[in-house]
Formats: C-alpha cells, structure tokens, sequence
C-alpha cells in the first residue's frame, strides 16, 4: 500500500495520511488493527452491564446491603461480568446524589455516619413522603442514567413513590411490604405500569426476608405447574415466642425476652397482632395471582384487646394474663404430639393467618426458633411438598435477598441489551 | 447550569409512528425539565427540495405529486398516533394549510422560474415546523403536558463573512423569554429543529445537521445540563463499521476530538454542533433512540485521554492530491501563498497541506470533482514561472482518500511509541 502524503495538525489531535482510494479500506483496517481498537470497548464501554442504585432508606439493611455491595464488587464484575454502583441515596433528611456512583470509602463513611445516629444530611425536621417525592422529581428522575433501579428499603407506604418511579423508567427493588400490600388495584396500577414499560418490580425479601421463596414459585409456574396451596412461619419473632413456650416458658415472659432482646419491633404489638406476616401472606397470595385485599384475610392476633397498651412495657406486664390459656393450648397440643406455630396459610380459597397445632414431625413443627419456613404444595409436589427453610430475618440476610433481585434484574437486561 | 435537558430527535427517530412513540417515551422519562428539538420525518426534506427543484424546472405535476406524498405521509403519522378526536382536527387542518401553501410557493416559483434562497427557506421549514407540531400533540395525548415554541423566535442569525450564523447573545434573550417560562410551568418544550430566523426576520435554514445545531444553540440558551442527540446509531464508533468491522462503539470522547472526526467525515455528528457548547462545558450524549438501555457516546469536556492515544479513524473519499512540483520554489517566498490565494479565489477550499521541508513541492488536498477546475487556477496562477521553468508542473492526482487518525493521547504519547507509521499502514 502506498502513502502518498502524511500531515499532522499542530493541535496534535489529528494525523492525516493521504492514500489512493482503492487503499482505503485496507488502510483503515490496519490502523484499527495497529492501534488496537477493537479492543476499546472493555475500557470505558460499560453500556449493557451497569445498574445504578438508588437506595430508599439507609438503615440497618440499607448499610448491610451497601457493605456486602462493595464485598462482592469483585465477584460481580470477574464471575458475572456486571456492575452495580449506588449513585443516590435517599432518606428522610434528604437525598444525596452522586452521578459516576458513590466510592467505598464515601459509602463507608456515610454508613458510619448514619449508624452513629447522625443524619444523611442536616434537617430540624425529617421530611414527609411527600417532599421526599417533590424532591426526586426535581433530582433523580431526570438523571441521564441508564438502567437505574430504586429499591426501596424503608417500612413507609411508599406505593406513590414507587409508581412515579416506575413512570420515569426505574426497575423497583422492593424489601418493603407496605407498597405491595396496598389496595387491590393500586397493586394492580404498579405491576401493570411495570409490564407495559418493560420494567422489572421484584420484591424476593419482602416474603421471606433472604429464602428464595418468590423465585422458588416463579420457577414452578414457568414450568408449567400449579401451586394448591402455601403454608408457613414467616415471623422469626413470633418463631422464637414459639419455640420458647414450647420449652416451658410462661407467654408474657418470652415475650418479654424478644422484646428485650430485640427481636421485636420496638412497639411488639407490631408482630404479636399478625398483621406483619398478613401482609406476607397477601404478597404470596397476589404472587400467584389471586386478587384480594389485607383485610380478606382472616387474622388472629396474639393478644386480646383488654390487654392493649400503648406503653410497651406495660402491654408486655398486661399479657400475663394470657400466659394460662396459652399453656393450656401447648399442653393440648402436646398431648396430641402437636406443637403450637403462627402459621400463614394461603388455601385455594382462604387466606388464614393465626396460631395452629402442627404436628411436631412437620415441616412446620420441626422450626426451631427464628428460622423460617414455606411449604409448597403444587400439582407436582403434592404428597410430598416442596419446602424452603432457613434464616428468614437478620441483618445479612434480608440484604442478600435484595441483591439477589438487583443481580437479577442487571443479569436480564445484559442479555437484552446484548441482543 | 440549570436542570433542564434537551433532547433531539433526528429523521429516523421521528420517521414512523413507532419511532415517534419511542420517542415520546424518552420525553415523558425527562419530563418536564426537557425542551426537545424535533427534525422532519426523514425523506421529508429531500421530498420538499425535490418540489422546489421541480418547480423551478416548471415541471407542476411533479412539485404537485410531491406535495400529495407530504400530505399522506403526515396524515398517515396524525392517523397513527392521535386517538383524540379534536387534536386529530386540529392538526389535519395544521397539515392541510401547510401543504396548501407549498402548492402555492411551488407554482410561483414554476412562475417565476427562480427559486431564491427564501423562498426555498420557505418550502423546505415545514417539514420540522409540521413534525414538532405532531409531536406535541402526541405528548398532551400521552399526559405529558407540551407547548409548541416556533424555531425563528428563539434562534436568531446574522450575516458573518458571508454566511449566516446565529447570534448566540439575542438567542439565549429569546430563550429565557420564550422557553424557560413553558419548562417552569412544568410543561415540555418543543421546538422544530433546522430553522431560524435570518437578518431580516425571515426563515432560513441553519444547513446540513442543522437540527443537531439548533439542539446545541438551545442547550446553550437555557444553560442545560446536557444535550442528547437521539439518532438510529448507538453513538460514534471508532471507525466506520461498513469499513471495518471490528469497529466499536466509543462511549466517551473529548469535545475536541469528536470535532475533528465529524470534520474528517464522520457523518454522525456535524462539526458546528459542538461550537455552542464547548465553552458552557454542557455534555453532549449521542444515543440510539431504539434502544432503550444503550449508553451511547458521551462528548464532554472532561473526558481524558484514557489508554488509548488514538481513539478513532475516519476517511474522506473521493478527493483528489493536488501537488506543485519545481526546483524554482527552493528559497522563494510567497509560493505557498500564492497557491492558496489562486485556490480561494477560484471558491476551492483544501482539506490538507503538505510540503517537503526541501521545499521542492507542496501539495494538498480537495474534493476529487474540484480538481480539474482547481488545477487550471493554479496553472494560471504560475503562468510566468511555469514558462521560466521554475515550476515543472501542477499535477493531479484522483481517486485518493484521506485517513484521519484522531485522539487527544497523541499530545503526550511520544512519537515513536505511538504516532502512526507509514509503514504500519504499508504493510497492510
């Protein structure tokens, strides 16, 4: 091949080289080669295997979540070829934004920060739900990132917040059961937002905190069987309350137990009413498709109203009260060779939510303590039921069920994007 | 910086109801901090030339037939989009006036005989200023609210050496009067893209990728915070791929670099779209309208050189070598001069200049189709000393390309490192 002239530009920014233009096409083809351009792309190109997070709420599970993401940053890049940055974080203070995603360090710090009781940023008051939105309006949604997924950490009634979001093009992330157990058809509004858009709405922590459960159903309906009916503990608090009346103790004192332990919700009326793990029940419900509201589902509480209080310590004082009935239940039950659980149970017609007497050798029977458990019954396992059991509550797993959605929803649009 | 982005929708983006429902949906995501310069459907500007040249050919039956192809094809697009049975009317009539009137400047023109740049102006703006129109109807149908902001009341040109170039001061006046108020009462701003306003208030057309510079003119206006052009490509590539396949797509590049590769041709992005832009730092994105989740190209100030020194080539066809060869231009000054005075005169302008350091001959480059004319001015030019045999000959020589390597690294990379060698290429 011939050069017939060579200029550079003074700028430097340029070289020029003149050949005949029957070369041309050769020529291009050996500078690609000779500057080795074909192989840009792994430098900067990151299109196709980034997703950017913003967190909705940085407590506990936010941090863990953020730790185990900068533990895995390795793993995720090497093994699945991805990267997951969080580039806004939001609480009720405020929202903090940072474009190219938050560093280790600076994440770090702020976790540092928050855990030591600070807020994210300085504010007399915290702000309502409602300025949290205006201010994402103004800031987040019209970033010109691509693929970014909002995942919603907090324990608000966040739905407004979540379908807005989907609107401006957010994949959700959700471990909070508050906006999926809302009204029928503003759950409807959501899922139905997210298909027409092509969006992804998983909420795997949600039932059971870190046990694959909605992935465990979704691979039985993709393979074309059908789900008659779910039982399970979904409370690891009211499994340790369990547990401990079974080894004896009196009900108001294992109670009071978790509650000091901290197993409770601060208010421990929270988990003793069941409305926790009704909503639970409700999420799995609508997972497989049937359409009903929190209050179709029958609930039993743990506690009677005469023994209501407002002040938790006098609410747990109050409970001895029901300490005789319940060892009266546990020895019924034990006569029969049964244990006493808190058990959801989604029926092909009613939603059940309340204590029963299992037998001790059951699945359910067999939980110790916080551990939870869900027992599939499909077409296909239908003597022997499917069950998943494990940790269902705790600071490193309910994170691990998060990132398991976020890794998913990155891994799918890779591939859709590689298409 | 405010907060406002602009978005621009090139020919392809919006040249079906699909491609404009797609993006819609890239607006409504923004909305409503977005001001969006829309170009015509593709193939509607060349359908509107071919109308002029018709006309002044005097041929009525073929400015005609274009004329009712305007009209089925935006019919179809109203048709296609808009459910809403007023908005539907209202923009039926939009069309019918447009296509009434390009009948009438087309039959004066085959009148006349004489198509003056106006009246081209003219004929060819409603491509854009109809789109823009459909557009923003399309959005209000979709929820989002929008208002429709005509191109000649913000971009404001005058006459500078010759050619028309906008006035950067009365426009960014225009915007903050006409547009900011639509994005700040939360609705979106569409404008036609191409179109302006010339010295004397009439409509002219800022020429080839002139809606990618409207978006540029805007973005500066408002003091965006970035511009993406949304085009049917995934961004500029590092050379063409139909050339070379293994090209890849460039996901950021330096203002100054991605000027210098459309200047050498690559067609993605014309060279006058970076200029407004440049000193306000405001980021430009190129990105594929049809796929949702591509990142594109980014060109900004800020982008490094990064580890590759050069980041993409780029060839110009058809061109021809021009050289002036003799042992009498050793040592005499105003040679080069001279050439270059006799080629601006002749209306030639030249890509590229190259002279030994003997200074025994210079040569440069210009469009294959210029060369024979360029050849003969400089023939002339050097008569005497051509006759003195100072100056053997000027010789042209066709069917050349030029190959522009471009990359900002090439300023710190040491030559024999990185420069390109000859050889490299030779060896091929």
């Amino acid at each position: 091949m011939n050069v017939v002239a060579i200029a550079q530009g003074s700028s430097e920014l340029n070289i020029t080289i003149a050949v005949s233009e029957a070369d041309a096409t050769r020529a291009l083809q050996a500078l690609h080669n000779e500057y080795q351009l074909d192989r840009i792309r792994p430098l900067a190109d990151t299109s196709g295997r980034e997703s950017k997070l913003t967190l909705l709420g940085f407590g506990q599970i936010g941090r863990e979540l953020a730790a185990q993401l900068i533990a895995q940053e390795k793993h995720l890049r090497q093994e699945l070829g991805i990267d997951i940055k969080v580039t806004a974080l939001a609480d009720r203070s405020g929202i903090k934004i940072e474009e190219h995603g938050f560093t280790p360090a600076a994440l770090q710090k702020l976790a540092k920060q928050k855990a030591s009781g600070a807020r994210l940023f300085d504010r007399d008051s915290p702000l309502t739900l409602e300025q949290l939105r205006t201010m994402m309006r103004d800031e987040l949604w019209l970033l010109p990132s691509h693929r970014p997924i909002l995942v919603d950490l907090t324990s608000d009634e966040t739905a407004p917040l979540l379908q807005e979001a989907l609107e401006n093009g957010f994949h959700i992330v959700c471990a909070n059961k508050k906006p999926l157990a809302v009204a029928q058809l503003e759950f409807d509004r959501l899922m139905q937002t997210a298909r027409e858009r092509g969006l992804a709405l998983r909420y795997e922590a949600t039932a059971g905190a870190g046990l694959p459960v909605l992935d465990t159903l979704a691979k039985l309906q993709e393979s074309g069987d059908r789900v008659e009916e779910i039982q399970g503990a979904f409370s690891g608090t009211l499994g340790y309350i369990m547990t401990a009346l079974e080894e004896g103790r009196r009900f108001s004192d294992a109670v009071r137990d978790a509650w000091k332990l901290g197993y409770t919700e601060p208010d421990p009326r929270d988990d003793l009413s069941g409305t926790d793990v009704a909503r639970k029940a409700l999420i799995l419900a609508r997972t497989l498709g049937r359409r009903l509201e929190l209050s179709d589902i029958a609930l039993e509480s743990l506690y009677t109203r005469e023994v209501d209080h407002d002040e938790p310590a006098r609410f747990v004082e109050n409970l001895k009260t029901l300490d005789d009935a319940f060892a009266e239940k546990i020895a019924r039950a034990k006569r029969d060779g049964k244990v006493l659980r808190y058990v959801a149970r989604i029926g092909k017609r009613a939603i059940r939510v309340g204590v029963e007497a299992v037998p001790a050798a059951s699945p359910l029977g067999r939980l110790h303590g916080t551990d939870n458990t869900v027992v599939i019954r499909s077409k296909r396992y239908s003597t022997n039921p499917l069950v998943v059991t494990g940790p269902g509550a705790g600071a490193a797993v309910t994170p691990a069920g998060v990132l398991n959605d976020i890794v998913a929803i990155t891994m799918h649009e890779r591939r859709k994007s590689a298409r | 910086m405010s907060n406002i982005n602009v978005y621009k929708f090139g020919g392809v983006a919006v040249g079906s109801a699909e491609a404009i429902r797609a993006a819609v949906e890239h607006v409504r995501r923004a909305a409503p901090r977005v001001a969006v310069v829309v170009s015509a459907a593709n193939g509607v500007t060349d359908l509107l030339l071919d109308a002029a040249q018709a006309a002044l050919r005097g041929d009525r039956d073929a400015s005609g037939s274009r004329a009712a192809q305007f009209e089925a094809r935006h019919h179809e697009l109203i048709a296609a989009l808009i459910n809403d049975r007023a908005r539907g009317a209202r923009l039926r009539a939009l069309l019918d006036e447009s296509a009434r009137e390009m009948r009438a400047t087309a039959d004066s023109v085959a009148v006349l005989r004489e198509l003056t740049p106006r009246a081209q102006d003219a004929l060819v703006a409603r491509g854009e200023r109809l789109l823009a129109r459909i557009f923003t109807e399309v959005l209000e149908e979709h929820g989002v609210a929008a208002e429709y902001i005509d191109a000649p009341d913000v971009i404001v040109t005058e006459r500078r050496v010759g050619s028309l170039w906008p006035n950067f001061t009365r426009c960014e006046r225009n915007a903050k009067k006409l547009v900011l108020p639509i994005i700040d009462s939360g609705r979106v701003a569409i404008m036609p893209g191409y179109l302006g306003s010339g010295p004397d208030g009439e409509v002219v057309t800022l020429g080839r990728g002139g809606s990618d510079f409207s978006a540029a003119i805007l973005a500066r206006s408002v003091h965006a915070r970035a511009v993406t052009l949304f085009k049917e490509v995934d961004g500029l590539m590092t050379a063409d791929p139909k050339s070379v396949p293994s090209a890849r797509l460039l996901s950021e590049l330096h203002y100054r670099e991605a000027g210098e590769l459309a200047f050498y041709g690559a067609k993605v992005l014309h060279p006058r779209t970076m200029i407004p832009l440049v000193d306000r730092k405001i980021p430009l994105f190129v990105r594929n309208t049809f796929r949702e989740h591509a990142s594109g190209t980014r060109i900004a100030d800020d982008v490094k050189p990064g580890a590759y020194p050069v980041k993409a080539l780029t060839a110009i066809r058809r061109q021809a070598l021009i050289s002036i060869e003799g042992s009498g231009m050793i040592g005499v000054p105003g040679v080069a001069g001279r050439a270059f005075t006799a080629l601006s005169q002749a209306g030639h302008s030249v890509s590229m200049i190259s002279q030994a350091s003997s200074e025994a001959s210079i040569c440069f480059v210009l469009p294959d189709d210029e060369a024979r004319h360029a050849v003969a001015a400089l023939e002339e030019a050097f008569l005497l000393e051509r006759k003195a045999k100072l100056i053997d000959r000027v010789r042209a020589e066709s069917e050349v390309a030029l190959i522009a390597v471009v990359g900002l690294g090439m300023r710190v990379v040491p030559a024999s490192r990185r420069a390109p060698s000859p050889r490299s290429a030779a060896r091929a």
